[in-house]
């Protein structure tokens, strides 16, 4: 087994990177220092820009496994990913290949395999502490983090523990050992991806904005704790001093960033705040929200409409970094004083947020110290390579909030980014067990039902006697059995046997949530098919869900219809899809380069086709940028495995993930190519500016012009005295309602370099929100220090530039005369998109740009599975960001093709040819592309191993042609007839 | 062999035959977590509810819930994930669709549309299924039992 990587940090960075790399077929080592994973994305409930939660979409979509198919934040699951909860690393050494971890592991004080998550440790515990996860209230000594937490044990603090053993008394299992030890241990793995994530910012240093001291601020977790189903009042939106819901409430931001001391931009704040502000108006229409902004950097894809939301839901924005803030010591309210109409007031709030900031998390500098990677001034984590994932240590990559702040888009596809560089450039194809499944014969369906007593906890709800009689002698049930607790090995192995003995084939248990320990159970019950093992949930589902009234009805009737499903299923064999192990780039621009060499680099055959005459992309006209292209192009045309098709175009395509066939045209000819994945790399196009006298006047040029003009000496410095820069030209418009991203970075930048060849020249930049988020700040900031003047415009259409040889550029806010008028000019998508969305079926945004599966967690999959986008394709951004993408797209790619064959998993949809009349109504409904139409016989198949398994076809059938399995119309109808 | 309807009359009548029955098509993901959540926080709901795990509400075909009401619920109650966050983007919005054209049917066929529900419950909204739970239960109790039960033959 080749060596497996070490994953340190389980936020959303680490969960993505532990997916991405057991994808691939490797082992995954995930430790956290926390006895519970996850990391601050739980404390969050929903995230911008969609307002929901949809963690679960990082699952793997191919090669599901039913065990893992749960909410993300309840469970986590993979064959290849070891939890080690509770672990730091102690020491570190070796090569990249050949790493040597040591691993602590933090005594929890709870013995897992004990454990049956019964809750009674935490109820009798003395010992009150400060909640840190729910930020108000208290928890216990012993305790867990949240509801359902992963791994579902309760884990000790020791700091506050008494050691008063209380709860090592009333744990009915003796699973609580209060002189646990530590463990260590040593792991050998080929690299580290470090994703410890970010440490909120404290304000309670900012004594100006009275946390800490004025019940009514609170910081933005706070906010999130507040207003969570799950959060510390029992109720949302209720005000921390009083209990009162507010009415009016202020969101602060830049409280912990962009000041000398933290000359940098937390990056996710003002989405978040507005995400904030528009929850809350969900939940209460009428709250008044103002947020004080300094630059709103709505600066990511689908930001600026969902900005423009928020205005017309009511949000106040108001600029301005307000200084402080007073607390009225009667009301509690805040008040802050603000500009209206150019004249101070005040203004009142129920409740003030401050949107805090990010900060490398406690003992990162420690673990980095170990691990040998570079921090920046900030204590940040340093990257190395174009891509930014690479630390200074060979072996160590870095995802998430710890190399910059940034926002779960960004993560995400830098977690991708990581674990391909993780995996290095090994050539792997994933096996699978040949030959079919062990199948059950069509025998019988002789159930064993197993009710497990959860010590006693069950029989505190339910007659177990009466149950067991309801059960034995129904047509299907052969044996039924009691055990004390099922989640201990002995035990489950003991009723085990017993069930073997009376010929059982089907087992049905009836236990706790199937959160607790089904999958234990099925480590246990390694001889019986997973998918003939019924769960029913008896403790979380109807004892402690219920009073006493019904409870024994009902525990009756869920085992009844639970063994009405179960008579219905039979044992299916393994069924495989061959996958083409080769892939097409579609445009050979930055993103598509590198997406190629990615992959060639480890071992996939790929055709890579580019509409003109060169590869490059707009990168061919950036002259900083001459040798890296050439570096890339050399790579890639020496590259045996790559085809390259230049002057040529995909003009027909179809098929499905594993097998697609597309028809290459070009100069020379027509070739047809069949492919495992594609990756849409199209680029997007530089905006023609229309107005400010371009094209009218020689002096009115773009950024991209300017900077080919230093380079040639079209440009002459010697005769310019100032210099005009005017920013979102052609962005955050109506027509172009999205914000470029790279345009006030690449202003600064030029803006720097013509200010370093002439000190005395005046630079003067008229901006809407300087977009200069993470480390870009101090761009802005040494722009500042340089003598370079920013003015604020509110409407670009204000702007006026005139004048026939010098100009003028006039707006309200200033007149400047110029030599040289740089217009900032962003990206449009590519007008080609609209034909391409066509031809590979797949979905625009609004803004016309390809979109993605999911903007958070599958940031760079197209729906149809198989297809994945980057660079401008996906949307507008850094040249360095669109390395990144390039690379989470091809580690994508690789899932697919590195696998010898795709396993269908079990939840799949079918189809009974006999009934279809070949109406298509399924293919289309199909999000994922699942379903295809055979037109030879007329009627629609399944690709099963792309199915996802929703069932949505299913219903949609006029004729039950289409059914899901394991949720048929026999086995849903029989559980209702049983239900009553 | 099933029950035979004089058989399960008969189950009905022996047990406590007034407690409403209402059957649940929750979707894996999101509202089985929250049901499961608001037992793990022994926030108590009635027991009334009888839950089918589904995998999403967009494959509750119509056909079960006049099913579930032709064999005696007295409720029908079905619930997926929010808008926007289906695990599989937008399987839910064709239970919207798919659940307002099942009622228009009931109600045209004479038979009481209100005693179906659709919700959409996130997953770590546990008080808010109890809430639900004891809504429809209090709602449906009100209208009494369905007058459909024990009039049909299977």
């Amino acid at each position: 087994m080749k060596k497996g990587v070490l994953i340190i940090g389980s936020g959303v960075g680490g969960l993505k990177a532990s997916l991405e790399v057991a994808s691939r077929g490797r082992q995954v080592y995930l430790i956290d220092r926390s006895p519970f994973f996850g990391g601050e994305i739980v404390k969050i409930e929903r995230q911008f820009p969609t307002n929901r939660c949809s963690l679960c979409q990082m699952l793997p979509t191919t090669n599901r496994a039913e065990e893992g198919e749960y909410c993300l934040r309840r469970d986590f699951y993979h064959p290849l990913i070891e939890l080690i909860p509770g672990a730091e690393l102690t020491a570190f050494s070796g090569d990249e290949g050949n790493v040597k971890a040591l691993v602590r592991t933090k005594a929890r004080g709870v013995q897992e395999e004990l454990c049956t998550g019964c809750q009674r440790c935490i109820e009798v515990c003395p010992k009150e502490v400060a909640d840190e996860f729910n930020c108000f209230g208290t928890r216990k000594a012993v305790s867990w983090r949240a509801p359902q937490p992963i791994p579902p044990i309760p884990a000790v603090d020791w700091e506050a523990c008494t050691r008063c053993g209380k709860c090592v008394e009333i744990c009915p299992t003796g699973a609580i050992d209060l002189q646990m030890a530590d463990a260590e241990r040593e792991l050998q793995v080929r690299s580290v991806i470090l994703a410890p994530g970010f440490d909120e910012f404290d304000p309670s240093i900012l004594t100006q904005y009275g946390h800490g001291r004025w019940k009514n601020v609170v910081t933005s977790i706070e906010w999130e704790r507040m207003v969570s189903p799950l959060g510390p009042f029992g109720e949302r939106m209720k005000r921390p001093s009083d209990g009162k819901v507010p009415e009016k409430a202020a969101f602060l931001l830049c409280v912990g960033s962009r000041e000398h001391r933290w000359d940098f931009c937390s990056a996710a704040c003002c989405m978040y705040a507005v995400k904030e502000a528009l929850l809350a108006k969900e939940l209460q229409g009428d709250l008044e929200v103002t947020i004080f902004y300094m630059d709103l950097r709505a600066f990511g894809k689908g930001y600026e409409r969902y900005l423009e939301q928020a205005k017309a839901k009511g949000v106040r924005f108001v600029r301005g970094r307000i200084p402080r803030l007073w607390e009225d010591p009667q009301t509690r309210n805040l008040i802050l004083s603000t500009f209206e109409d150019g004249h101070v007031v005040k203004e009142e709030f129920d409740l003030c947020v401050l949107a805090t900031g990010q900060r490398p998390p406690r003992g990162s500098a420690e673990l980095a110290g170990i691990l040998g990677a570079d921090l920046n001034e900030w204590g940040f984590c340093k990257t190395v390579d174009p891509a930014g994932v690479a630390t200074t240590r060979p072996g160590v990559y870095v995802c998430g909030s710890f190399s910059e702040p940034k926002d779960i888009p960004d993560t995400v596809t830098q977690a991708t980014a990581c674990a391909l560089k993780a995996l290095g450039r090994e050539r792997k194809k994933i096996p699978r067990p040949l030959g079919e499944g062990e199948r059950v014969p069509d025998e019988e369906p002789r159930i064993g039902v197993m009710i497990c007593q959860c010590n006693g906890e069950v029989s505190r709800g339910v007659d177990v006697e009466k149950l067991r009689g309801a059960v034995s002698g129904r047509p299907g049930v052969s044996a039924v059995c009691e055990v004390a607790a099922l989640c201990v090995q002995d035990q489950a192995k003991g009723v085990l046997g017993e069930m073997r003995k009376q010929a059982v084939n089907r087992l049905l248990i009836c236990a706790c949530s199937p959160y607790w320990f089904r999958r234990r159970f099925l480590e246990n019950a390694v001889a019986t098919d997973p998918w003939l093992i019924e769960w029913v949930d008896l403790r979380e589902g109807v004892i402690h869900a219920h009073g006493h009234k019904g409870v024994q009805q009902k525990a009756e009737a869920m085992v009844r219809m639970a063994i009405e499903r179960l008579r219905r299923k039979d044992s299916i064999p393994a069924r495989f899809a061959s996958v083409k192990g080769s892939a097409l780039v579609v445009g050979g621009g930055l993103a598509g380069l590198t997406a190629t060499s990615a992959l060639a680099d480890r071992g996939v055959e790929v055709h890579l086709v580019e509409q003109e005459a060169e590869l490059g992309g707009v990168l061919k006209a950036m002259p900083d940028k001459v040798e890296f292209l050439a570096e890339y192009v050399k790579g890639i045309e020496g590259n045996a495995l790559v085809q390259v098709y230049l002057n040529s175009e995909v003009t027909e395509f179809r098929g499905q993930a594993g097998d697609f066939w597309a028809l290459i045209k070009g100069a020379d000819g027509e070739r047809e190519v069949g492919v495992g994945t594609v990756v849409l790399a199209t680029g997007a196009e530089e905006y023609h500016p229309k107005a400010f006298l371009y094209g009218k006047n020689k002096r009115v040029i773009t950024q991209r012009e300017l900077k080919k003009g230093l380079v040639s000496g079209a440009v002459h410095l010697e005769k310019i005295r100032s210099v005009v820069m005017i920013q979102c030209v052609g962005s955050r418009d109506t027509e172009h309602p999205w914000c470029s991203r790279f345009c006030c970075t690449e202003a600064l930048e030029n803006a720097l370099v013509l200010k370093s060849k002439n000190p005395e020249l005046e630079i003067f930049v008229l901006f809407k929100d300087m977009m200069t988020y993470g480390f870009k700040e101090r761009l802005y900031s040494r722009a500042r220090d340089a003598g370079i003047i920013f003015f604020r415009y509110e409407d670009r259409e204000e702007i006026r530039v005139q004048g026939t040889d010098r100009l003028q550029v006039v707006s309200p806010e200033a007149k400047l005369d110029c030599d040289l008028l740089v217009l900032s000019t962003g990206v449009i998508p590519n007008r080609e998109n609209q034909s391409l969305a066509e031809l590979f079926e797949l979905e625009l945004t609004k803004d016309g740009f390809f979109k993605e599966a999911e903007v958070k967690f599958r940031p760079v999959d197209a729906l149809r599975e198989g297809i994945y986008l980057c660079g401008g394709a996906h949307s507008p951004r850094t040249w360095q960001e669109v390395i990144q993408q390039g690379e989470a797209a091809a580690q994508r790619a690789l899932v697919l093709l590195e696998q010898e064959r795709l396993l269908a998993p079990h939840v799949v949809s079918q189809v009974h040819e006999r009934r279809c009349s070949g109406c298509g109504l399924c293919v289309e409904a199909c999000s994922y592309g699942a379903r295809i139409f055979d037109e030879e016989h007329m009627v629609a198949v399944v690709k099963e191993a792309l199915c996802q398994g929703c069932g949505v076809c299913t219903s949609l059938c006029p004729n039950g042609a289409a059914f899901l399995q394991g949720y048929t119309e026999d086995q849903i109808m029989a559980m209702i007839e049983h239900a009553v | 062999m099933p029950y035979t309807k004089d058989q399960a009359k008969k189950k009905r009548d022996e047990e406590d035959k007034d407690d409403t029955k209402i059957i649940g098509f929750f979707c894996n993901w999101c509202t089985s977590t929250a049901a499961d959540l608001a037992g793990t926080t022994r926030k108590e709901y009635p027991a009334s509810i009888r839950p089918i795990r589904v995998m999403c509400t967009g494959t509750v075909d119509p056909v079960y819930v006049l099913d579930a009401l032709v064999k005696g619920a007295d409720g029908v109650w079905v619930s997926g994930c929010d808008l926007g966050e289906c695990h599989y983007v937008n399987g839910n919005y064709k239970a919207r669709r798919r659940i307002g054209i099942i009622k228009t049917i009931l109600d045209v066929l004479g038979l009481d549309s209100g005693r179906v529900y659709l919700t959409w419950i996130s997953a770590s909204e546990g008080p808010q299924f109890a809430a639900w739970a004891k809504r429809i239960t209090e709602e449906i109790a009100k209208k009494g039992r369905n007058p459909l039960a024990d009039k049909l033959t299977t």
